[in-house]
C-alpha cells in the first residue's frame, strides 16, 4: 500500500510553487495516495531491453534557415496581458 | 427540418443553391443559442455580433471558400485572436492572445464563422467539463447528466443544434469521450496531422486537435481544413493532406475488423455491451471480417497515461507565474510568494492535484520508478498496436464503458473518473488515429458511441469506415430521436 507523508505533499507544492492550505494538503494527500498506489500496478512488468517513448512521430531536428521574418505579432498586444508594465517591459518583482 | 438540425454537407448546398443566405445561417444559430444555452450552459464566450457581421459581408462578396457561412464554435483551449481565451479556468480569465492558434486560422481562412469559445473542463483536465470554473455544461440528452470531457460544450453545443461542428482536443479521450455521450462524431486524428501551435498546451507528446460534428461526411470535411504540416509546429510531420472525404463511399468488403479480447469486462456496461456486440454483426453485414487479436497491455493503458500526462503537465503548467499573462495575485511578499499565491489562486483543484502527481513522479528518486517505466511501458503498448495492425484493417471498440453519467456522480472519487478512459487513452498513447460515432440509444435514451482505432495517417480508411456505418444504421428507430430541451 503506497504511503506519501504530508511533508512530501508540502514539498510537492513547494517544488511547484503552489500554495497549499492545512485542510487542501490533507485533502490531496489521500487522493495522491490512491492514485499512486494505482500506479503500483506497473510494478511487476518487466521491460528490461525496451526503450522508452518520447514522442511517436519519429521526427528529429526540425530546422530553418536563421532568417529573421516579421512577426505579425504586435508588441503592444502581447504587454496588454501583462499586469505590471514599465517602458515598454514587463516588469517583476526583485529576483535577486 | 430546421436550419439548426442541418449538418455542413447539407447546409453547404443550400449556399450554394442560393436556398438560403449566411446571414439567415448564422442569425438561426444564434437565435437556438438564445433559446437553449441557458440550460445547456456549452459557451464561455459568444461572438453574435462579429458573426452575423461576417457573414454579412461574405454574403455580400459571394465569398468563395470550403466552409464559407458555416457556424463553428472553437473549445476555449485554442487561442483566437483579440478574442478571450480561458482554458476554462480562472486563470486566464483576462487573457486575450494577440494570435490565432493554426487551426483557428484555417478554419477562419475557409469561411467558417466562429460563434464563440466552448466550455471545457479547465485545461483539459477531465471527462465531464465538471472542472469548469465557468460551470458545468448540461447534456442536451438528460440536462442531470455530464456531456463528457473534457470538450463538453464543444459536443454539447453540436447535439443541442448550436453550432454544426465545433473544433475540440483529444488527449485522453477528450473528443471521443462528449462526442460518444452527447450523440456525435468526434474524431482524434494522428498525433502530428494538425498543427497545436495556438493550442493551450496540456500533454505535448499527447495532444491533438479535431473535429466533433453531426455526421462523419462533415467530420472528413473539416479535417480537410485543419489538417498540414505548419513551420510553427515542428512536430507535424510532412505527410500530404489527401482529401478524406474521397475514400467514403467506397465499400468495405473485406475489411478486417479487429476485436480486442481485453475490451471485454473492464466495467464495461451491458447495455453499451450489447450495442458494441450489435455493431459488429452490421459491420459483417457490411462486409468485414472480425478477427479476435490481443493488445495485452491494454490494462496499464490508464497508469501509463496519467503518469505520463500529468508529468507533462507539470511541466507545461509551470508557465502560469502570473507574469506574461493571466491571473496574478494582489498582494505577496517577494517573488517566490506572488508565485505561490498567484499559482493557488488561480490554479481549480484538478489542476492542483495533476501538477503534484507530474511533479511527484518526475522527482528525483522516484523519476525512473514512474515516468521513465511509464515511458517504456508506452512504447510496449504502441507496439501491441502495430502488431494489430499486421493482421487487421482497423480495431472497433467501445468509446466509454458507460453512457452518460450524472453530474456529481464521480467528483468524490478522482481515480473512478480516471479508471473510465481506459478505452479511449491508448489511441493517443500509440499516437494513432480514432474516430468515435453513434451507435445507439440506451433504455434510458443517451447515446452510446463505438470507436475504431487505425494506423498512423489511416483517416481516410476510418472515416470510410464510420461513413458506411452511418449508411447502414441510417433508419434505425433511434436515429430519428432527438434531445428535448
Amino acid at each position: 500500500m503506497k504511503k506519501i507523508s504530508t511533508k512530501e505533499i508540502e514539498y510537492l507544492a513547494e517544488l511547484s510553487r503552489v500554495g497549499l492550505t492545512g485542510d487542501e494538503i490533507e485533502k490531496y494527500k489521500s487522493e495522491i495516495e490512491n492514485i499512486l498506489n494505482y500506479f503500483q500496478k506497473l510494478e511487476g512488468l518487466d521491460v528490461d531491453g525496451i526503450s522508452p517513448t518520447a514522442q511517436v512521430t519519429g521526427l528529429e531536428n526540425i530546422l530553418r534557415c536563421d532568417e529573421i521574418k516579421k512577426s505579425d505579432v504586435l508588441r503592444d498586444e502581447i504587454l496588454n496581458n501583462a499586469k505590471s508594465k514599465e517602458n515598454g517591459f514587463i516588469k517583476v518583482k526583485t529576483i535577486l | 427540418m430546421e436550419i439548426t438540425d442541418l449538418s455542413v454537407g447539407v447546409l453547404l448546398e443550400k449556399i450554394a443553391n442560393r436556398d438560403i443566405s449566411r446571414r439567415e445561417i448564422v442569425k438561426a444559430y444564434l437565435a437556438r443559442i438564445e433559446k437553449v444555452e441557458g440550460k445547456i450552459n456549452s459557451f464561455v464566450s459568444i461572438f453574435a455580433e462579429d458573426a452575423l457581421r461576417i457573414a454579412t459581408d461574405q454574403d455580400k462578396k459571394n465569398k468563395k471558400g470550403v466552409l464559407s457561412g458555416i457556424p463553428c464554435g472553437i473549445k476555449d483551449v485554442l487561442c483566437t485572436a483579440g478574442k478571450r481565451t480561458t482554458a476554462s479556468s480562472h486563470m486566464l480569465d483576462s487573457f486575450i492572445p494577440p494570435y490565432n492558434a493554426t487551426v483557428v486560422e484555417k478554419v477562419i481562412d475557409s469561411g467558417a464563422i466562429v460563434l464563440g469559445k466552448n466550455n471545457c473542463d479547465a485545461w483539459a483536465h477531465g471527462a465531464s467539463t465538471e472542472n469548469s470554473d465557468y460551470g458545468v455544461t448540461h447534456n442536451p440528452w438528460d440536462l442531470s447528466r455530464v456531456p463528457g470531457g473534457s470538450s463538453g460544450g464543444s459536443a454539447a453545443s453540436v447535439a443541442a443544434g448550436e453550432v454544426p461542428f465545433s473544433i475540440g482536443s483529444d488527449t485522453g479521450g477528450s473528443i471521443r469521450q462528449p462526442a460518444g455521450f452527447c450523440g456525435a462524431v468526434g474524431l482524434k486524428p494522428t498525433y502530428g496531422r494538425v498543427s497545436r501551435y495556438g493550442l493551450v498546451a496540456m500533454a505535448s507528446s499527447l495532444d491533438v486537435v479535431g473535429p466533433i460534428t453531426r455526421d462523419v461526411y462533415d467530420a472528413a470535411l473539416v479535417l480537410n481544413i485543419m489538417a498540414g504540416a505548419d513551420p510553427l509546429d515542428s512536430t507535424t510531420p510532412a505527410q500530404k493532406v489527401p482529401d478524406h472525404t474521397k475514400e467514403l463511399e467506397c465499400s468495405i468488403k473485406g475489411k478486417k475488423i479487429g476485436l480486442p479480447k481485453e475490451y471485454f469486462g473492464l466495467g464495461l456496461d451491458k447495455e453499451v455491451e450489447k450495442i458494441y456486440r450489435d455493431s459488429l454483426n452490421k459491420f459483417e453485414k457490411l462486409g468485414g471480417e472480425v478477427i479476435e487479436i490481443s493488445l495485452p497491455h491494454t490494462e496499464y493503458g490508464i497508469a501509463v497515461y496519467y503518469i505520463i500526462q500529468t508529468a507533462e503537465v507539470s511541466s507545461n503548467l509551470g508557465r502560469y507565474d502570473g507574469i506574461k499573462y493571466g491571473y496574478s495575485a494582489e498582494t505577496s511578499r517577494d517573488l517566490i510568494d506572488f508565485y505561490f499565491k498567484t499559482r493557488d489562486e488561480g490554479f481549480g483543484a484538478e489542476a492542483k492535484r495533476r501538477i503534484m502527481l507530474g511533479t511527484y513522479v518526475l522527482s528525483s528518486g522516484y523519476y525512473d520508478q514512474y515516468y521513465s517505466k511509464a515511458q517504456k511501458v508506452r512504447t510496449l503498448i504502441a507496439k501491441d498496436f502495430v502488431k494489430a495492425f499486421e493482421k487487421v484493417d482497423f480495431i472497433l471498440s467501445p468509446v466509454s464503458p458507460t453512457p452518460a453519467f450524472k453530474i456529481g456522480e464521480k467528483t468524490s472519487d478522482p481515480l473512478s473518473m480516471y479508471l473510465a478512459d481506459i478505452y479511449t487513452v491508448q489511441a493517443n498513447l500509440a499516437g494513432i488515429p480514432a474516430i468515435s460515432f453513434p451507435a445507439g440509444m440506451s433504455e434510458e435514451r443517451l447515446p452510446v458511441g463505438i470507436q475504431v482505432m487505425g494506423p498512423q495517417f489511416s483517416e481516410s480508411m476510418l472515416l470510410n469506415v464510420a461513413y458506411q456505418f452511418e449508411q447502414e444504421t441510417k433508419n434505425e428507430a433511434w436515429r430519428k430521436i432527438k434531445p428535448e430541451i
